[in-house]
């Protein structure tokens, strides 16, 4: 399975960050997520997901804990913290700059 | 924060990397349930789930990226890799660190004494702005100011904020309840210790009313003598002790470790200096130091000290005219005529071995190199960039000049040990107590910390380079389609035969160096002291003030002598003003002819004096070449007779017979009346040498001490004794039963005063000669591994010549021919730079020409048997080489 086409950059941690708004998540949980909310269009492929993530760890944004999924396997959850939502919370208004912006250009005659 | 997050991982690094695979295995499982309920049958199911995954390898590398800078990473590996490479090659690592190692020690000892003799601060404060005044005479030897030139400078210039003097004596310390030590006393202006912005720990300093004639006598002791003489106790201050003789109240004790202005026991006003009173014009000796204006300059201070200098000169004719004024920082007067220079060549041989070390570790990377350039060409063909092979040679060389210069940090503490004592000073009343300078502070601080790092760099750097830009020229094509070592560019070959030379001809400049100190010290060795040494032991004391006239001194000679012969500790017993092996510090008296008029436009001319006792020519068996030695009746008013040395009659009489001359001897100072008697020459013994560096031998008369109209106050006191504890013991016995407050000092046998006048000669010549070694060592090191690796390099090549039917004869002459050239031009070039440079060495060689012919046949002529020996051993090994086995090696 390929990974995500080209994505704008930035554009998967946001997307990553966004899942996690509404509670905490394991990786393929995200992974799944993100396919399903894009029909199908974006999958997010191991090699990029878990390095993504772990740069958000880095930059302080996730925390992550260990827990138990709901098949009662052992899985690592991760969860927005107070940066990372203020972080989401900027780059989503700046991606709808962008999108909107790229929207105009591709509509100019 | 990042950063702090970044820390955390690394430290946790392993279970954050178990827990990703964790994780990544979880992941897996999901992928496996999930293609479960698309329906992909059991047996499939592993492999589809990992094709789903993708690359999980990649996925763990790359987290792992996000945390670790991937260079840092890149450069770990470099630094495993090398490690694994030098424990491989134990043998190589370790000749190259030792290599390196030897030159970092010597370096970094050399410059520990350069650090700590001139760029180490002094201990006052701001001491830039410290000015000394003194003056040179045509020796070159400091011979201080006198005390009226100073009080003229004080009143006369500008530049300085305050100024001192002080004048350096031997005193006599004793109390009622304790014995006399001799001890060194300052006499200082009250204003010193505030110039050098020192107090003292305790009590209080020197004030103005200290230093008024007729005030209250006052000392001040050194923290060192509180502490030893006093235990420590502060009840000393407001006690009074006799200094040379005169009752004094302790007011103060200094911090500890302050001296000045060299070692001292005791400070004292100014105004307690015995004669200051009357001081002259020319009773010099005095030492002179002013405190610099705030924004004054050096250049100021010289040209006001030179201009009031021109003046006093001008006004009293009596001052020397030969001598020179010079004005200089503190800092830089304190480390005597010649030393100076002396440091810095100590310190450039030890950089040229440094140079050597590196040369030698460059030469066997290079041929390192060589071996290893076909997997060398194997990375860069696979597409290793050039800069990581680079990378990867510098690691390496990094990881030797780390291992060097922590041997190297050895050796330097162990050679700084070995040399500490050179700078000893040996006081005249102490010799058995040797002391180091106050300002000489050996131990490693910031600024030799930085001398070892840039000392690892450049080894580091310094043995990598050549190699390391070698190997990133090589062009990977050729050497992969060359044989398996691969050949040896020919421009490398000439390079690391270059190097070889240039070390050859180092070695052999040190080499001539180091010999012509040893052929000197031998020379010293086996010079004739002229006088007996062996089981006679020399002591001095000096008579204080209240024996005033010359009756009272020569009836305490008289009493003393009588009381040495009767006593049975000694073999034999003479008292004598001083000793003929040590010229140097005796006193001097102007010398008259008879029958020749007095030129007044020329300065009087002097010579040593030294007054006998009865019985000092037969006590030291001092010989008498023509007429006959001293005896009782040449005392006799009237029959005055005196014996002089070879010098003397050489420089006073020339060619003609100085038996039966007549001459007359004066203290210099002002004409004592009545004048002193004609003295009748009467023998001439031979001149005593005196093993000092290269300097005229001094005239010497010797005259009957209970003749002498002006005895001087201290005498040598000369006995047979085997042992020096017993002769010292038994003489303060005899002393103390004819006067207590005498202490006894500067007791040594001969022989050690022998060994101590040839010990500069000996520390110098010895670091040479360590040096030398060092680098002998080194450049042989270099010749067996060059010839060894050549060797290795054209083994195939030896295989075919002798399978073809080549003498082994004709392969070592193949090489040796090699090994010659290196060698002869190595020789070649040192010798003639040694040639060239050894006469700066001069000053130091007492009784060898600086380019002494013997020297300079043994040195090559030993280098070469060494060199060829080095390189014949690695010949011999390749040429019990089976061409078979070589031949089918590839």
């Amino acid at each position: 399975m390929g990974d995500v086409p080209d994505l704008l950059p930035g554009t998967l941690d946001l997307l990553i960050l966004r899942c996690l708004r509404s509670g905490p998540m394991h990786g393929y949980g995200i992974a799944l997520q993100i396919r399903t909310y894009s029909d199908d269009v974006l999958q997010v492929g191991e090699s990029s997901l878990y390095p993504a993530v772990q740069r958000l760890l880095l930059n302080g944004w996730l925390k992550a804990e260990w827990g138990t999924s709901d098949n009662n396997r052992r899985a690592r959850y991760y969860t927005l913290t107070v940066a990372g939502r203020k972080h989401m919370a900027a780059e989503v208004d700046e991606f709808d700059r962008l999108v909107v912006a790229i929207h105009k250009v591709l509509k100019a005659t | 924060m990042r950063l702090l997050r970044r820390l955390r991982f690394l430290l946790a690094r392993r279970r954050e990397e178990a827990d990703l695979a964790a994780e990544l295995e979880f992941h897996r499982r999901m992928k496996i349930e999930e293609l479960r309920d698309h329906g992909v049958g059991e047996p499939e199911l592993g492999a589809a789930a990992s094709r789903a995954m993708g690359n999980e390898l990649l996925a763990r590398e790359r987290s792992r990226d996000m945390w670790v800078w991937p260079w840092l990473q890149d450069i770990a590996l470099d630094v495993r890799f090398a490690l694994r490479l030098l424990l491989k090659e134990r043998r190589f690592a370790l000749t190259a660190m030792v290599t390196l190692g030897l030159g970092i020690g010597v370096s970094n000892a050399a410059f520990s004494f350069i650090n700590a003799a001139l760029f180490r601060d002094l201990p006052f404060d701001q001491p830039d702005r410290l000015i000394a005044i003194r003056t040179d005479d045509v020796r070159g030897f400091n011979a201080g100011v006198s005390y009226l030139e100073f009080l003229e400078w004080q009143a006369q210039t500008t530049v300085f904020e305050s100024m001192a003097a002080s004048l350096s004596q031997s005193v006599n310390l004793s109390e009622d309840d304790r014995g006399a030590e001799r001890l060194s006393g300052t006499y200082i202006t009250h204003q010193g210790f505030a110039m050098l912005g020192v107090a003292p720990a305790i009590g209080r300093s020197f004030m103005a009313d200290d230093d008024r004639d007729g005030a209250p006598p006052v000392v001040i002791f050194s923290h060192s003598l509180w502490q030893s003489r006093y235990g420590g106790d502060p009840g000393v201050l407001g006690r009074v002790v006799r200094v040379s003789g005169l009752p004094s109240t302790v007011i103060g004790v200094m911090p500890e470790g302050f001296n000045y202005p060299l070692v001292a026991d005791l400070w004292a006003p100014m105004a307690m200096a015995p004669g200051i009173r009357n001081a002259t014009w020319r009773s010099t000796g005095f030492d002179a130091v002013g405190r610099l204006r705030p924004g004054a300059s050096l250049e100021q201070a010289r040209s006001e000290i030179e201009t009031v200098g021109a003046r006093s000169l001008r006004d009293h004719p009596e001052i020397n005219k030969d001598r020179r004024l010079l004005v200089m920082r503190v800092k830089d007067s304190q480390i005597g005529n010649g030393a100076a220079p002396l440091l810095w060549a100590l310190f450039g041989g030890a950089v040229i071995v440094l140079l050597v070390a590196c040369a030698n570790v460059a030469n066997l990377l290079l041929a390192r190199a060589w071996s290893r350039s076909r997997e060398i060409a194997v990375r860069v063909a696979i597409g290793a960039p050039r800069w990581r092979v680079v990378r990867q040679v510098l690691i390496e060389c990094t990881l030797l000049g780390a291992g060097s210069t922590v041997l190297g940090a050895y050796f330097s503490y162990v050679a700084f040990q070995a040399m500490s004592n050179a700078f000893n000073i040996f006081e005249f009343g102490a010799p058995d107590r040797p002391r180091k300078p106050y300002w000489y502070d050996p131990s490693l601080d910031g600024f030799g910390l930085l001398f070892m790092a840039a000392t690892f760099l450049f080894a580091s750097l310094g043995a990598g380079l050549v190699p390391a830009l070698h190997l990133s020229r090589a062009d990977a094509n050729d050497i992969l389609k060359q044989g398996a070592a691969g050949q040896v560019p020919a421009a490398s070959r000439r390079w690391a035969a270059a190097l070889m030379a240039a070390q050859i001809a180092v070695a052999s400049m040190l080499l001539c160096a180091g010999g012509l100190f040893m052929r000197n010290l031998l020379s010293l060795y086996f010079t004739d002291p002229i006088v007996a040494t062996e089981n006679r032991v020399a002591m001095r004391l000096t008579l204080p003030q209240n024996y005033a006239s010359a009756a009272d001194r020569l009836q305490f000679v008289r009493r003393l002598d009588e009381r040495l012969t009767a006593n049975t500790e000694f073999s034999s017993s003479t008292i004598g003003s001083d000793l003929p092996l040590q010229t140097l510090t005796a006193l001097s008296r102007t010398v008259e002819l008879q029958g020749e008029a007095p030129d007044p436009t020329r300065q009087p001319r002097t010579a040593v004096f030294i007054a006998t006792g009865p019985r000092f020519f037969d006590v030291l068996e001092l010989p008498v070449i023509r007429g006959r030695a001293l005896g009782p009746e040449d005392a006799l008013v009237g029959r005055e007779g005196a014996v002089v040395n070879q010098r003397f009659a050489a420089l006073f009489f020339g060619d003609d017979d100085p038996l039966g001359k007549r001459i007359r001897l004066t203290q210099p100072g002002p004409a004592p009346i009545p004048r002193p008697a004609w003295l009748t020459i009467v023998g001439i013994t031979p001149t005593v040498p005196d093993f000092l560096p290269k300097r005229p031998d001094d005239a010497v008369v010797y005259a009957p001490l209970l003749g002498d109209p002006t005895p001087s106050r201290s005498l040598s006191v000369i006995v047979g004794s085997a042992s020096k504890a017993a002769a010292v013991a038994a003489l303060r016995h005899e002393v103390s039963a004819l006067d207590g407050d005498l202490p006894i000092y500067a007791a040594q046998s001969l022989d050690e005063i022998m060994s101590m006048t040839r010990m500069g000669t000996r520390m110098i010549g010895s670091w040479f000669q360590a040096l030398a070694v060092v680098a002998v060592l080194l450049a042989c090191v270099g010749l067996y591994a060059l010839t060894a690796h050549n060797i290795a390099q054209r083994r195939q090549e030896i295989g075919i010549r002798m399978a073809l039917g080549a003498r082994t004869g004709q392969v070592v002459w193949m090489f040796t021919r090699h090994t010659f050239v290196v060698l002869a031009s190595g020789l070649a070039l040192g010798l003639t730079a040694a040639l060239a440079t050894t006469r700066l060495l001069a000053s130091f060689l007492q009784s060898v020409d600086p380019r002494d012919p013997l020297t300079f046949v043994v040195v090559p002529t030993l280098l070469a048997l060494v060199a060829l020996g080095s390189g014949a051993i690695a010949i011999g090994r390749a040429t019990r080489v089976d061409p078979l086995i070589t031949l089918r090696a590839d």
